[in-house]
């Protein structure tokens, strides 16, 4: 079954500058297939349409063309987002809260019945490693243990799918394996994983395919079980895929 | 009830922006008020602290209520806690009425501890009880409330900028007072564009006057009930009418 696909997906930003519009270009034409129970990953350039293809796959922007599906539902779409788990990158939380607090308010707005709720609450905690500090306000967590947050609000209702954007930005090397090693759990559990990133040593670790944007078009997908050296092989790939003329071009 | 998720953390998180300090100056302004007129006879003393602290109520209110109102969602945005609401299984309108709902409960709370606290000072110091004027004075200013705090939340949606939003809930807050005023000159003005703009906003802006429940106390026989369901609604409509143009602002946007 097809957890995610879209068909000639396309965003173009409107702004106003000084009354006179101005656009630029989020996605063109994505047409984009993710399996049930996959580790994919949106590698692409700082401003090349992960974040955009990920948002419209969720429904807090609209697209001008084509359509984008979830487990069948087309987005925007309250059954869809059921489904769905969703950590943005270098997200907020109401630092006033407690972690235990957060995760349960986000349970009660994802529809978790009251008599499953906190065990579902502990559940997640134990897996994000959270269960000592559960009652301690956010406003004191380093930045992994907000992550780790993060990770368990988008898991409190059990989704289907989860929704990563650039993870592990920012992050310190304890941070990043922490992340590394629940995906790697959540994998397990055969969760679908849609992850966007620029950082290819770390997609090869945990992905199963990796789709290239460049400029807002998806232009070209990988396989990555089919790569015997992955790391190099990805990177030399990447590299030939956004800058033809080679890294060399840079400098 | 997901609406209720949403106000009851409205409340709390108005709790902890220390909101409630606004009512340490109402209590200083009270008992300053108290002092400047104890060398008036009791009668007009209480008469007179009694108009300053329900006007005091009434602006504080409506400045943190504007404030609040305006800032709730506009900071949300900023701070990008908005995509983890808008990516469950919520209505857009049902977190709108949430957050309203959340506001108006604690404005109400602010309300009723300014009110007590001059109910307190004015037994204390000119041994006053309360009458029937005073109860009907806090009823006028929490129905001008549930209009005014819809006008900036929606205003907020649509201006995107928490200055705009709040100097224009603050333009409407001032002409829904002179709503007559604004009637009249729309008859006698020739002008075929003035007079259709007057009209326009004759009818779109709150008018204020319709609720003030005081002038409309008929003593000693009470508030008419006639008069008091009519209020009732326009208050009730009138906010609801705004808030339903907000969620449909909301409904379109994107993050």
């Amino acid at each position: 079954m097809l957890a995610v696909k879209t068909e000639n997906l396309t965003k173009v930003y409107k702004r106003r500058y000084f009354l006179k519009p101005r656009y630029s270009l989020g996605i063109k034409g994505l047409n984009l297939e993710v399996e049930e129970g996959e580790t994919f990953g949106l590698l692409g350039l700082n401003g090349s349409g992960k974040t955009t293809t990920i948002k419209l796959l969720l429904g807090l922007l609209f697209a001008d063309s084509g359509q984008a599906f979830v487990y069948d539902h087309k987005v925007p779409n309250r059954q869809a987002s059921n489904l769905v788990g969703y950590l943005p990158e270098a997200p907020y939380f109401y630092r006033y809260l407690s972690a235990q607090e957060i995760i349960d308010f986000y349970g009660r707005l994802s529809g978790v019945p009251e008599q499953v709720r906190q065990k579902k609450i502990d559940e997640v905690l134990e897996l994000v490693n959270l269960t000592k500090n559960r009652h301690k306000r956010l406003s004191e967590f380093s930045k992994g243990m907000l992550q780790r947050v993060g990770i368990a609000q988008s898991l409190i209702h059990d989704p289907k799918i989860l929704f990563f954007d650039e993870l592990i930005t920012g992050l310190d090397p304890v941070g990043i394996a922490e992340m590394r090693s629940l995906l790697l759990r959540l994998k397990e559990r055969k969760k679908t994983i849609f992850l966007s990133s620029h950082i290819i040593s770390e997609i090869v670790k945990v992905c199963d395919r990796v789709g290239i944007i460049k400029d807002g078009q998806l232009v070209r997908i990988v396989d990555l079980r089919q790569l015997k050296n992955k790391d190099e092989e990805l990177e030399k790939i990447f590299l030939d895929t956004v800058m033809p003329a080679g890294p060399e071009a840079v400098s | 009830m997901k609406i209720l998720s949403i106000a009851e953390y409205t409340i709390m998180e108005n709790i902890r922006s220390k909101i409630f300090s606004i009512l340490g100056l109402f209590i200083l302004i009270m008992i300053g008020s108290s002092l400047v007129f104890s060398s008036l006879s009791p009668s007009t003393e209480a008469r007179v602290i009694t108009d300053i602290g329900l006007a005091c109520t009434e602006i504080f209110t409506l400045m943190t209520g504007i404030f609040a109102a305006v800032n709730l969602i506009l900071q949300e945005i900023e701070n990008r806690t908005i995509y983890l609401l808008m990516t469950r299984p919520l209505r857009r309108w049902e977190y709108i009425v949430g957050r309203y709902l959340g506001v108006v409960v604690v404005l109400c709370f602010n309300i009723i501890m300014m009110l007590s606290m001059l109910m307190l000072l004015l037994k204390l110091t000119t041994h006053w009880l309360v009458d029937p004027m005073f109860i009907w004075s806090a009823v006028t200013i929490f129905f001008k409330l549930i209009i005014i705090v819809a006008v900036a939340l929606t205003a907020s949606l649509v201006f995107t900028s928490s200055i705009t939003a709040m100097a224009f809930s603050f333009l409407v807050w001032i002409i829904g007072h002179f709503s007559s005023e604004l009637k009249i000159m729309a008859e006698k003005v020739s002008a075929p564009v003035a007079k259709i703009m007057l009209y326009l906003l004759y009818y779109m802006v709150p008018n204020f006057q319709i609720l003030n429940l005081k002038d409309k106390l008929n003593i000693p026989e009470g508030m008419p009930l006639d008069v008091l369901s009519l209020v009732l609604t326009y208050g009730v409509v009138y906010a609801a009418i705004v808030l339903i143009s907000g969620a449909m602002v909301f409904a379109k946007k994107e993050f």
